[in-house]
């Protein structure tokens, strides 16, 4: 621990969990120098963006105003909420929501960790 | 009125003994439950309130920019609280949020900086120095002028025309405000007999002041077994009983007995049981010749939320032998014969007495009829059900006939509104306290009091009003 740089430890992304089952195979090049590191990082970051667009979608959907508050429920039920209103919610967020449902970054909001 | 349609050559009670007397048959009438949406279907308490008032302000938000362009002209700009600009006179649909000082509070109760003393038990908490705020999605502004603080709730969902002037930001001056208009009524159909609904509430059984007498001479006159056959012929008419709320009285509820550890209070057994079957035993007596709808109330044992969902039917192992035997929610919305009637056992009108400074009961049902939502403080000071995708009080349809139970005393007002259309109100008082029901009668929509009085009198016995 002592030997390694807090810069290494501090490229990791902190928020998305699949980056960090991705730091796993991460670490173990953590041995070698710094540079090998941030190359496997770029081998990666072309999957990871797509994810990582999809995830923003989501994230700009939760925190549109037009339809309503977000805590304390899915995003399926706060998009099935806004289009009973008319509010015309894309469809492209319920297309992520459902073909990622048993993923509950997807189906649960932002602050889905915090507690009430 | 209930009696005096009746033949007046109808045999009197002093008379012959005869061997076949006369049989009524009990008319029956078309019932339609409109309550569906008060039942729950999931108990999930792990959401925030927020969702209510966001669901509350969307849909009652169309309903306001109709009414205030009704009002103000088709041409009046509606705007959000964040697109205002200074001397801009608009009109800005949102909720109102009442800041009382002197509104308990969890968090001054146990914050240890104050020093607080416990609060003394009010009836009212409203004070003078009381702020009227309108809350829209993302901001909320001081109300000034014209709207009454006093007499308004928080979670009335209000249009205010008005400006924010430049001098004075953070506050909207009102020059007039106001709310929904009540959606269209569908038409009565036409009646050609007299059809009537009891309405009774705040039996308080279990309770030292619980009057078992008059009780059972309203069983009686429901069923038909009170007074001569011009009577009975009459009583036939009634088609419904709903008792609206509080059956058991609060002395049901002992709160020692609640806080007490189950071991201690193995061998006694809670008030409540004995209560439950007296009234089991006077429910069967309606449930057997009538229709009857038992709602709970603020002392039921039903849930203490609002909505309050059905008492459960094993409590009542005789009554709901019979299918006439129905136990409803709390509020109840159903329609017989056309007349649609939606009422509740009271927590709403009780709770909007203590946060406004209206004394007037019936005045305050009429409020909750011209805000459009039946509780407008839930879920602030009442306790309510954490809906997301729906607000359950808001009224869908202006009910014909629309009570409140557990009131103090019976009060009735034919409301109309600006499109001229009447619904009735209706105070049901308590029996413990008054021994009064009421009878509606949905040919005319006219409804008058029935007291049951015990009291031997020198000059005159007087067994039925």
């Amino acid at each position: 621990m002592s030997s390694d740089l807090i810069t290494d430890h501090f490229r990791q992304k902190r928020t998305t969990r699949s980056s960090a089952k991705r730091t796993e195979p991460q670490s173990t090049q953590q041995t070698a120098k710094p540079k090998s590191v941030q190359l496997g990082a770029d081998k990666q970051s072309s999957s990871k963006s797509e994810t990582e667009n999809d995830l923003d979608v989501l994230k700009q959907f939760d925190l549109n105003w037009e339809y309503g508050p977000c805590t304390g429920i899915t995003r399926l039920q706060r998009w099935n909420r806004a289009s009973k209103h008319d509010l015309n919610p894309p469809v492209a967020v319920k297309e992520l929501i459902l073909s990622h449902s048993d993923d509950s970054m997807y189906t649960h909001c932002l602050w889905n960790d915090y507690e009430l | 009125m209930f009696c005096s349609t009746v033949s007046q050559d109808a045999g009197g009670l002093l008379c012959e003994p005869t061997e076949r007397s006369k049989t009524f048959k009990r008319s029956v009438s078309e019932y339609t439950d409109h309550s569906e949406r008060f039942k729950l279907k999931d108990r999930t308490f792990a959401r925030q309130y927020a969702h209510m008032y966001a669901e509350r302000l969307c849909v009652m938000r169309p309903k306001l920019i109709e009414a205030a362009k009704k009002k103000w002209g088709q041409n009046v700009r509606t705007k959000k609280l964040f697109e205002l600009k200074a001397e801009e006179k608009v009109v800005v649909v949102g909720t109102l949020f009442k800041h009382m000082e002197l509104q308990p509070s969890i968090l001054k109760e146990i914050s240890d900086e104050h020093n607080l003393m416990p609060q003394p038990e009010r009836a009212k908490f409203i004070d003078e120095a009381d702020e009227l705020i309108l809350e829209d999605e993302l901001q909320r502004i001081l109300l000034v002028d014209k709207l009454d603080k006093r007499a308004l709730v928080t979670g009335v969902v209000v249009a205010v025309y008005g400006m924010e002037p430049d001098e004075d930001r953070g506050k909207f001056h009102i020059e007039d405000y106001c709310f929904a208009e009540l959606e269209t009524q569908v038409p009565v159909p036409v009646k050609e007999k007299d059809r009537y609904v009891a309405l009774v509430s705040g039996l308080d059984i279990g309770s030292k002041s619980e009057n078992m007498m008059n009780l059972q001479l309203l069983a009686d006159l429901l069923s038909g077994q009170l007074g001569d056959e011009g009577q009975q012929e009459a009583a036939a008419n009634i088609v419904r009983v709903i008792v609206a709320g509080n059956s058991l009285s609060q002395d049901t509820r002992d709160k020692n007995q609640m806080k007490q550890a189950k071991y201690l209070t193995k061998k006694t057994t809670a008030s409540s049981v004995e209560a439950v079957k007296s009234l089991d035993d006077i429910l069967v007596q309606l449930a057997a010749s009538m229709e009857v709808d038992l709602m709970p109330g603020e002392f039921d044992p039903a849930n203490h939320t609002l909505p309050q969902q059905p008492l459960h039917r094993c409590m009542f192992p005789q009554a709901t032998m019979y299918p006439t035997m129905h136990c409803v929610t709390n509020p109840y919305d159903f329609s017989i014969d056309g007349v649609r009637i939606l009422g509740t056992s009271g927590q709403n009108v009780q709770d909007i007495y203590r946060f406004s400074c209206l004394e007037d009961h019936l005045q305050m049902l009429e409020n909750t009829l011209i805000w459009g939502h039946i509780a407008p403080t839930a879920p602030d000071t009442l306790g309510c059900y954490p809906y997301y995708d729906e607000d359950p009080f808001i009224l869908p349809e202006c009910p014909h006939v629309y009570f409140a139970g557990s009131m103090p005393s019976y009060q009735s007002k034919v409301f109309r509104d600006s499109k001229g259309q009447k619904v009735l109100l209706i105070n049901v008082p308590r029996f413990s306290q008054t021994s009064t029901c009421v009878l509606v009668n949905l040919r005319t929509l006219e409804c008058q009091p029935v007291t049951f009085d015990m009291s031997f009198q020198e000059d005159s016995f007087e067994g039925e009003k």
